[in-house]
C-alpha cells in the first residue's frame, strides 16, 4: 500500500530540481554555494531562506541564514569552518515564515548532497564513494541514511580503485546494486530524500515495477525471499547494459593477447 | 601529572586497540601504555614540523574540564584544530586518557570500562558518536563555543558517566546546540549545585520527552531559529515542574546579563 501523508500546515516539499548546491574545501573552512529558484511559489518575500548542513555519521551540524527570501531566485555563497566529515556534507533547505514570534516552516527540502567542485568525475554519480583510511578490506558498502561505498585508503589503493582498476567496477558494482535494491526495498525509509529518490528512479529504468520500492515495508517471508530474487535479476540486468562481463572479458582477451 | 607527545594510531595501531578494548585483557592499562607509544602501532601528530605536547591530568573527572583541556589544543587555530576530525587521533586519546580517567573514578577497570565499545573506539555512526567518552566533550563545548555555560547539560557529568541527558541530547545534532541545547541546561542542570538535577530521568518532561517533542515538530517549526525564552513557552504542559525550574535560573541568567 502506497505511504498516505497529510500535511495539515501547507508546507510546500521543495523539488531537487529547484536547488543547485555545490562546496569546495579551502584551508579549514569550507565554501558552499547555493542556487535556488523558489519564485514560482507564493512564499512571502519576508521568509527566510535557512540551511543546515550536516555531516552524515557525526554530530557536526552548521545553520546558515542566508536571509531574505526576496523575489524568490537567488544565489548565495558561504563559508564556515569545515565540518569533520567534510566530503560527505548532506543540506536540508527551508523557507521559514515568522508568524507571531514562531518560525513556521513553509517549504523544506531535505536530503540535499551538494557537488564536490574538486571532484573531477565526468559524471556526479548517486553512489557516494567515500575513502576511509581504516577500512580492512577493499570496499564495503555502508547504509546509514543514503548507501554508500567505501573503498580503503591502504596501500593507496583509494585512487586506484575508484578510478584507475578496470576490473573494479565490472566484479563489484552488480553486487551493490543487488544489496541497495535488498536495503530500499526491505527497510523503511523516506523516499523524499533526493539521491533515494534518485535509486528509485535508478532501478525502475531496470525494470523493478513501479512503486515496488515505497510501497509499505511490511513484507513476509516468502515477499523478502521474492526481493532478493528481484535483486539478483536487476544486478543481472545492470551488468548487461552496461556490458559489464564483455569489458572483463575483452581485458582478459587483450591480457592474453598481449 | 604526565605530560606526552600526541600521536595517531597507525592502521595496525587502531586494529591493536579495538582488539585490546574488545577483548579486554586483565593488563590492559599496561598494554595501552606500551601501545601508545609504540614506533609500529602510532605515528607522531605535529603542527609546524614540531611534536604536539598534551598533559594527562588525573584529577580530571567532570565532562566540562575534560573538554576545556582538549580546547587547549583543539580550539581554532591551535595546534590540533585540523585534526578534530581524526578517528585515529581520537581513538589514541582514548587510550592515552584512560589510565587516568579510571583511576579518578575510583572504580573498578571493568565498571570504569563499561559494557559498550563505541565508550572507546569513536563509532562513524550517528546513533553512537557522541557515546566516545573522550571526545563527546570536546565536541558538545565546541559546538556551544559562544557560551559553554549553555551547554552544561551536556558537560555537568563525569566522563565515565555521561548520564541520560547527554544520550538524549548530545545524540542528535539539532539539540547538541544553540538555544535548544541552552533549553535543555534551563530545564535538567542546576545552576546553583552544578550538577543536574535530582530526578531529571524520571517522567513526565525527562529528556527522552524532550527529544520526542522536537522530532515532532521538527516539520512544522524551524525551532532551532527561536530563543530560549520562546521555547520555554513552546514546552507543553508536562514539562511544567522542569519548566519552573527553569524560569528561575533564566531570571537569574538574564539578571546577569546572559542573553
Amino acid at each position: 500500500m502506497a505511504k498516505v501523508e497529510f500535511n495539515y500546515t501547507g508546507r510546500v516539499q521543495l523539488l531537487p530540481t529547484e536547488v543547485y548546491a555545490s562546496f569546495r574545501l579551502d584551508g579549514d573552512d569550507q565554501v558552499l554555494t547555493l542556487k535556488w529558484t523558489f519564485s514560482h511559489y507564493s512564499f512571502p518575500k519576508t521568509s527566510k531562506v535557512i540551511v543546515e548542513v550536516e555531516s552524515p555519521g557525526t554530530t557536526d551540524v552548521r545553520r546558515l541564514d542566508l536571509g531574505a527570501l526576496g523575489d524568490g531566485d537567488r544565489s548565495a555563497t558561504e563559508r564556515f569552518p569545515r565540518l569533520r566529515n567534510p566530503e560527505l556534507i548532506r543540506l536540508r533547505v527551508k523557507v521559514v515564515e515568522n508568524v507571531d514570534v514562531l518560525p513556521m516552516i513553509r517549504g523544506v527540502l531535505d536530503g540535499i548532497y551538494p557537488l564536490d567542485e574538486s571532484d573531477n568525475s565526468k559524471s556526479k554519480s548517486i553512489l557516494k564513494i567515500v575513502r576511509d583510511d581504516e577500512l580492512g578490506v577493499p570496499w564495503q558498502l555502508r547504509f546509514e541514511e543514503i548507501p554508500v561505498l567505501y573503498l580503503t585508503g591502504r596501500r593507496d589503493l583509494f585512487v586506484y580503485l575508484k578510478e584507475s582498476s578496470r576490473e573494479f567496477n565490472p566484479t563489484v558494482l552488480p553486487e551493490i546494486v543487488s544489496q541497495i535494491f535488498e536495503w530500499l526495498a526491505l527497510g523503511d525509509h523516506d523516499f523524499d530524500d533526493e539521491i533515494l529518490g534518485q535509486w528509485v528512479i535508478f532501478f525502475e529504468a531496470l525494470g523493478c515495477e513501479p512503486g515496488f520500492l515505497e510501497t509499505s515495508r511490511t513484507r513476509t517471508d516468502d515477499e523478502v525471499e521474492d526481493v532478493g530474487s528481484r535483486g539478483v535479476r536487476l544486478s543481472e540486468e545492470f551488468a548487461r547494459r552496461f556490458e559489464l562481463v564483455e569489458s572483463l572479458a575483452g581485458g582478459s582477451d587483450e591480457g592474453g593477447g598481449a | 601529572m604526565i605530560t606526552i607527545d600526541v600521536r595517531r594510531w597507525t592502521t595496525l595501531g587502531q586494529d591493536r586497540f579495538i582488539s585490546l578494548i574488545r577483548s579486554r585483557p586483565e593488563d590492559l592499562l599496561d598494554q595501552l601504555d606500551l601501545l601508545c607509544v609504540d614506533s609500529d602501532a602510532t605515528e607522531m601528530v605535529t603542527h609546524n614540523g614540531a611534536p604536539v605536547s598534551m598533559e594527562i591530568l588525573p584529577t580530571i573527572k567532570r565532562r566540562l574540564d575534560l573538554a576545556r583541556h582538549l580546547d587547549g589544543l583543539f580550539g581554532p587555530k591551535l595546534p590540533l584544530a585540523t585534526h578534530v576530525g581524526d578517528v585515529r587521533l581520537w581513538n589514541w586519546l582514548s587510550a592515552a586518557w584512560m589510565r587516568a580517567l579510571v583511576a579518578g573514578s575510583g572504580k573498578d577497570l571493568q565498571k570504569a570500562m563499561g559494557v559498550e565499545d563505541e565508550r572507546w573506539v569513536l563509532a562513524s555512526n550517528i546513533l553512537r558518536y557522541h557515546r566516545h567518552l573522550v571526545s563527546s566533550p570536546y565536541f558538545a563545548y565546541a559546538a556551544n563555543r559562544e557560551d559553554p555555560k549553555k551547554a552544561m547539560c551536556l558537560l555537568a557529568t563525569d566522563v565515565l558517566a555521561p548520564g541520560e541527558v547527554v544520550e538524549r541530547i548530545a545524540g542528535k545534532r539539532s539539540l547538541s546546540t544553540g538555544a535548544v541545547c541552552h533549553l535543555a541546561t534551563l530545564l535538567y542542570y542546576d545552576a546553583t549545585s552544578g550538577a543536574l538535577r535530582p530526578g531529571h530521568t524520571s517522567k513526565p518532561g525527562n529528556p527522552k520527552m524532550f527529544s520526542y517533542f522536537f522530532s515532532q515538530i521538527d516539520l512544522t517549526v524551524d525551532y532551532e531559529g527561536v530563543g530560549v525564552d520562546e521555547l520555554l513557552k513552546l514546552l507543553p504542559s508536562n514539562f511544567g515542574r522542569w519548566v519552573k525550574l527553569a524560569l528561575v535560573d533564566r531570571a537569574k541568567e538574564l539578571a546577569t546579563g546572559v542573553g
